[in-house]
């Protein structure tokens, strides 16, 4: 009987919001605050145009960007106007933008977003700024931009109304009882008689861009070259997000070889466009390409929110910042650039007792002191913390062995070969200390049990080998002193 | 010897030697005492490229310089220290066992396919201002490489130790010190070819007083 | 080369040991051991078990146990004799009551307090040996003026790459404090398979998964009891022969235990024989005024009989005294148990059974059930209030005498207390 109210509970945690409406909502604007709109109505769109890169184009403006596809554009820009020279000097770099992807378009200004939008349809130049005069402006102007069903239009005309100010003469009550209360709310919002709520455009969040080359490239410096102004384009686009990354892949594509990727890995998220270009092009130096290359493509990891690099407030070595911790990250990128990922690792050790499991790679720890440890990068086993056991007893001293260890470990150990039972390796091997047994690791299939010892070479070079306690009784090498 | 501030400033630049008088660059002890009485101004180098020559890998060149690595890696400005290309794995326990800090440790390897990735590696770290110490395992570099290098040390205000076979002790060599490594009784013999300064002839070190 | 391990747990040192009392001890006697301890840890539970298996055996078995101190000693204390036994269980005692259910805590003032001067106490040194602990241990069980030095230190060597510097070390350290060495085991199991076990129940021990034990576990599983032959190649003799000597030196035997009543419940000019028929009298009138059959009397004659050849009248005595007592309170008792079921209980009061209920089928069972070993009886009252009683049994006897556990809500079971 209890459990039931429980399960209940249970579901309702479970309970996420859906998507759409996790989009950023201006629900925060009361009806009455001054906005001003600019709707753009697309005329044409460019080979490689569209809207979503317009919108993303025009965030720079203003955070509230609408899409109404096929071919609207709404900016909210009240608050931009002073950034851009006024209405004016707005509008101009509005268009010198949707030049720049190949767009034509005609916009308006509203207060209204819908105002805006119909009047961008409309085509003649329309700026208004007061809401006083909206209804008086919008009165001319026909229905058809409103982009009403048909038979809606139609019935409209046969009562004689065929512009929006006739429609808005017509009793409301009426209005609504024959043309549907969807419409009268229409008007009411296009003449801000009631809030128009917008849902904000979300460029999709990882930027790609790919392009098909005129002739097929093969020199390095000409791809890069070809890279140049998608390269520019993704600076763009983290400027404008106010955000960076960790992660490029560039994909070249060949007529019959698999494509070619490489792919660049940050330590620190980064939108300095030309520091991501010389670090592409060290990449790119170690690709070996097996065909010319026809087209190429960029894409990104997940955005990341950068912290501001350039950072006038203080200076290294104040306050614990280092000049060292950029210098050591860009280290780090340089070599892995050029490398490979994971050819620059830092070490850690890990309490297991098979010298093997005893040590794994790390992702290294720059001296910034914001840079988190990530886990292992092999899965073997981490001990948690400084844990006491409950009673006191067994094995919380650390292993005397491992103050023993050599400074060398083979990656896998090697098979000697042996006389009578007797270890050899370039001559005979000289005994000395004690034999160390280790025997465990039954739990996860890699179990041991083996004897250790300490030897001598011909040559005086300290060994480290151990013998199966196990049939055959296989000696090996396992580590070289140093 | 009193010279204006000015001037003693200036002289300080790594990259100016001053013939008789080595006192001035800061040296770091080997931890071994017989080896420091040896070595110019009384320690290793803070910065510049030494090389090492040993007649075969694990004679505990190594070890020699477990000390050294401890210090620089607990100090709390401490910067990085790379091992280029090193032959086997660096073994963690051991490494800690012995003082060392692994956060501050870089292990870079090279794909084989990569020409001279190993040199490239070397300078980038020395030359950088990120690392303390490097040290690297490659082939042959040639004499005008390691001039490269020495330069790239004082650059970086890195300590560089080149790993190279007993054979190249007949080749010249622009590195600050150079020095032999065969294993003894109970450590290593050290031979000092080269050291600007210093008093060349070997010296026996004992190993096993340190680790265990 | 004879053998006698000093230093080994079972498994009622929780999730530490893996085996058995009555394994280990088996096994010992398997490899020809002459002699076993085992000393749990803060504890001498498992002794029971161990003593049964090593009587049947014919091996002898030593009583002791292993203390970690606060400060990070630890060692291994073996009873000498009884008097040895007793110091043991009162420093067991002290542990566990200083600290929570399931753990100790004891400080070396509590080593001091204890005298352990009846007990050999050997000392196990850490993974580096503190010359600290070895210099304070001398002075606590060291030789003193007409007493033989009873400290040792023990060496237990595991192939984990130390065994001869260790030896070394711990050989220098005995020859400066002039405290012998003795070969130890620190064993765990009874066999080397027991390892896998021994890790598990150590990943349980530290609420972790066993992958993320770490150094935790034993290196390896060289902690169990090993052949003599092994023992001999990696210790020198007389570390071994020093182990079969102190075996030699402890006589203590779980034999010796039995309880001890107070003497109180006698009245002067009486013996404890002599009173209980007095009152088994009294009661036979009680229950039979018109006098009792002559079938029941020499029932009861029979139990009486058999209760003097037990020498257990003051067992009755106190059962006895408890029931009188609670009635004059009225609070409602009635006994039960086997031994509930004599005549002689029925005579007494204790119980309601009388005759027709077969009782002479129960008192049978009530010999045979005893072993020499604790008995106790309970005293059940219904309404009544437990922790009332307590006190009031308390106050007319001394608190020592009895342990009383609630068993129920309303019921309390009363033990006389074994006196050692």
């Amino acid at each position: 009987m209890a459990s039931r109210p429980l399960r209940k509970s249970r579901q309702a945690q479970v309970l996420r919001l859906p998507t759409s409406l996790r989009s950023v909502d201006s629900r925060q604007a009361p009806a009455d605050a001054p906005e001003l709109w600019v709707g753009a109505h697309i005329q044409s769109l460019g080979s490689g145009a569209s809207l979503e890169k317009l919108a993303t184009r025009a965030q720079r403006f203003t955070p509230r960007v609408s899409l109404i596809p096929p071919d609207g554009l709404l900016l909210e820009v009240k608050g931009s106007l002073h950034l851009f020279n006024g209405i004016d000097g707005l509008l101009r770099s509005f268009h010198s933008d949707c030049r720049m992807l190949g767009i034509e378009s005609t916009t308006a200004l509203a207060p209204t977003p819908l105002a805006a939008q119909v009047a961008a349809r409309v085509g003649e130049p329309f700026v208004v700024t007061n809401k006083a005069q909206l209804t008086g402006r919008l009165t001319a102007m026909p229905l058809v931009p409103l982009r009403w069903p048909e038979d809606v239009v139609q019935r409209l005309a046969r009562m004689g109304v065929r512009t929006i100010g006739q429609a808005l003469r017509l009793p409301r009550a009426g209005f609504a009882r024959r043309f549907g209360p969807e419409h009268l709310a229409e008007l009411d919002r296009m003449t801000g008689r009631n809030a128009d709520l917008r849902h904000h455009f979300q460029p999709r969040e990882r930027f790609r861009r790919r392009r098909e080359l005129t002739y097929e490239m093969e020199s390095n410096e000409t791809i890069l070259a070809a890279l140049a102004p998608m390269l520019a384009d993704l600076g763009r686009f983290l400027e404008a997000r106010q955000v960076g990354i960790t992660e490029l892949e560039c994909r070249l594509r060949h007529r019959h070889a698999p494509p070619s990727v490489c792919v660049l890995r940050l330590a620190a998220p980064q939108a300095n466009v030309a520091r991501l270009t010389e670090l592409l092009g060290e990449r790119l130096n170690a690709l070996v390409l097996p065909e010319p290359v026809r087209s190429c493509e960029l894409r990104s990891g997940l955005p990341v929110l950068r912290e501001l690099s350039s950072n006038p407030l203080w200076q290294p070595g104040e306050y614990g910042g280092t000049a060292a911790g950029s210098e050591s990250s860009q280290l780090v990128e340089r070599l892995r650039a050029r490398l490979g990922h994971e050819a620059v690792y830092s070490l850690q050790v890990l309490q297991a007792h098979r010298p093997e499991r005893a040590w794994s790679m790390q992702e290294p720890m720059l001296a910034n002191p914001r840079g988190l440890a990530s886990p292992a990068v092999n899965g073997a086993a981490r001990m948690r913390g400084t844990e006491t056991p409950a009673l006191r007893g067994a094995g919380t001293d650390l292993p005397w062995g491992s103050f023993r260890r050599p400074l060398w470990l083979l990656p896998t150990p090697q098979q000697l070969e042996e006389l009578d039972g007797v270890p050899r390796r370039r001559g005979t091997l000289r005994f000395f200390g004690d034999v160390e047994r280790i025997e465990t690791g039954w739990w996860d299939g890699g179990e041991i049990g083996r004897d250790y010892y300490t030897v001598f070479d011909i040559y005086g070079v300290q060994l480290w080998i151990f013998r199966e306690r196990a049939d055959p009784h296989r000696w090996f090498l396992h580590g070289v002193f140093g | 010897m009193a010279v204006s501030s000015e001037i003693a400033r200036l002289l300080e630049h790594p990259a100016i030697w001053r013939g008789t008088s080595v006192a001035r660059t800061e040296v770091l002890s080997s931890g071994f005492a017989a080896l420091d009485e040896r070595l110019p101004g009384g320690g290793w180098p803070r910065s510049g490229l030494i090389e090492i020559l040993t007649p075969r890998f694990g004679v505990g060149e190594l070890t020699l310089f477990l000390p050294l690595l401890g210090a620089l890696t607990s100090a709390p400005t401490a910067r990085s220290a790379v091992w280029v290309a090193p032959p086997l794995e660096p073994f963690a326990p051991a490494l800690a066992a012995h003082g060392v800090a692994l956060e501050r440790i870089l292990v870079v390897r090279v794909p084989d396919a990569l020409r001279s990735g190993a040199l490239w590696a070397f300078e980038q770290s020395l030359t950088s201002g990120a690392c303390d110490f490097v040290m690297a395992w490659a082939k042959g570099p040639r004499a005008k490489e390691i001039r490269r290098l020495q330069l790239a040390a004082e650059q970086g205000r890195a300590l560089g130790v080149l790993f190279r076979p007993l054979q190249a002790a007949r080749e010249s060599s622009h590195a600050l010190l150079r020095m032999a490594i065969e294993p003894s009784a109970f450590g290593v013999r050290v031979n000092l070819l080269k050291s600007k300064g210093g008093v060349r002839g070997t010296v026996e070190l004992d190993l096993t007083a340190g680790g265990s | 080369m004879n053998y006698a391990e000093l230093h080994c747990l079972s498994n009622f040192t929780f999730l530490r040991g893996a085996s058995h009392p009555q394994e280990l001890v088996e096994r010992a006697h398997t490899l020809g051991y002459s002699a076993i301890a085992i000393t749990d840890e803060c504890s001498v539970a498992g002794v029971v078990r161990a003593h049964m298996a090593a009587k049947l055996l014919k091996i002898k078995l030593l009583i002791g146990s292993e203390f970690r101190l606060e400060c990070g000693l630890k060692l291994v204390a073996l009873a000498i004799d009884r008097r040895g036994y007793a110091q043991l269980c009162r420093l067991i005692s002290r542990g566990r009551r200083a600290a929570e259910k399931g753990s100790y805590s004891l400080t070396r003032v509590d080593v001091t307090n204890a005298a352990l001067d009846s007990c050999f106490v050997l000392w196990i040194p850490g993974n580096q040996p503190a010359k600290d602990e070895a210099k304070w241990l001398r002075e606590q069980f060291g030789a003193r003026a007409g007493c033989e030095a009873r400290i040792r230190i023990a060496v237990e060597l595991f192939r984990d790459g130390s065994d001869k510097q260790r030896l070394h070390t711990l050989q220098a350290l005995g020859h400066e404090l002039k405290i012998p060495l003795v070969a130890a085991g620190d064993v765990h199991m009874h066999t080397r398979d027991r390892r896998r076990l021994q890790d598990a129940v150590t990943a349980i021990r530290l609420n972790i998964p066993i992958a993320e034990a770490g150094w935790h576990l034993y290196p390896n599983g060289e902690r169990y009891l090993r052949e003599r032959e092994r023992l001999a190649r990696l210790y020198p003799p007389e570390l071994l022969a020093e182990s079969v000597a102190i075996a030699e030196s402890c006589t203590f035997s779980l034999e010796e235990l039995r309880y001890e009543y107070p003497r109180e419940l006698v009245p002067d000019g009486y013996t404890p024989s002599t009173y209980l028929r007095k009152l088994v009298e009294e009661g036979i009138r009680w229950r039979w005024p018109e006098g009792a059959p002559a079938g029941t009397l020499a029932t009861i004659e029979k139990e009486l009989n058999l209760i003097a050849d037990l020498r257990y009248e003051p067992y009755f005595l106190t059962v006895q005294d408890i029931v009188c007592y609670a009635r004059s309170q009225n609070i409602l008792c009635q006994g039960r148990g086997s031994a509930a079921n004599s005549l002689v209980c029925y005579v007494l009061g204790v119980s309601s059974v009388g005759p027709e209920r077969e009782a002479a089928l129960l008192f049978e069972r009530f010999q045979f059930a005893h072993q020499q070993l604790c008995r106790d009886c309970s005293v059940l009252e219904r309404g009544g209030d437990p922790v009332h009683l307590l006190p009031i049994v308390s106050d007319t006897r001394p608190i020592d005498h009895w342990t009383a556990k609630e068993c129920s809500e309303h019921a309390l079971a009363v033990f006389p207390r074994q006196r050692v």
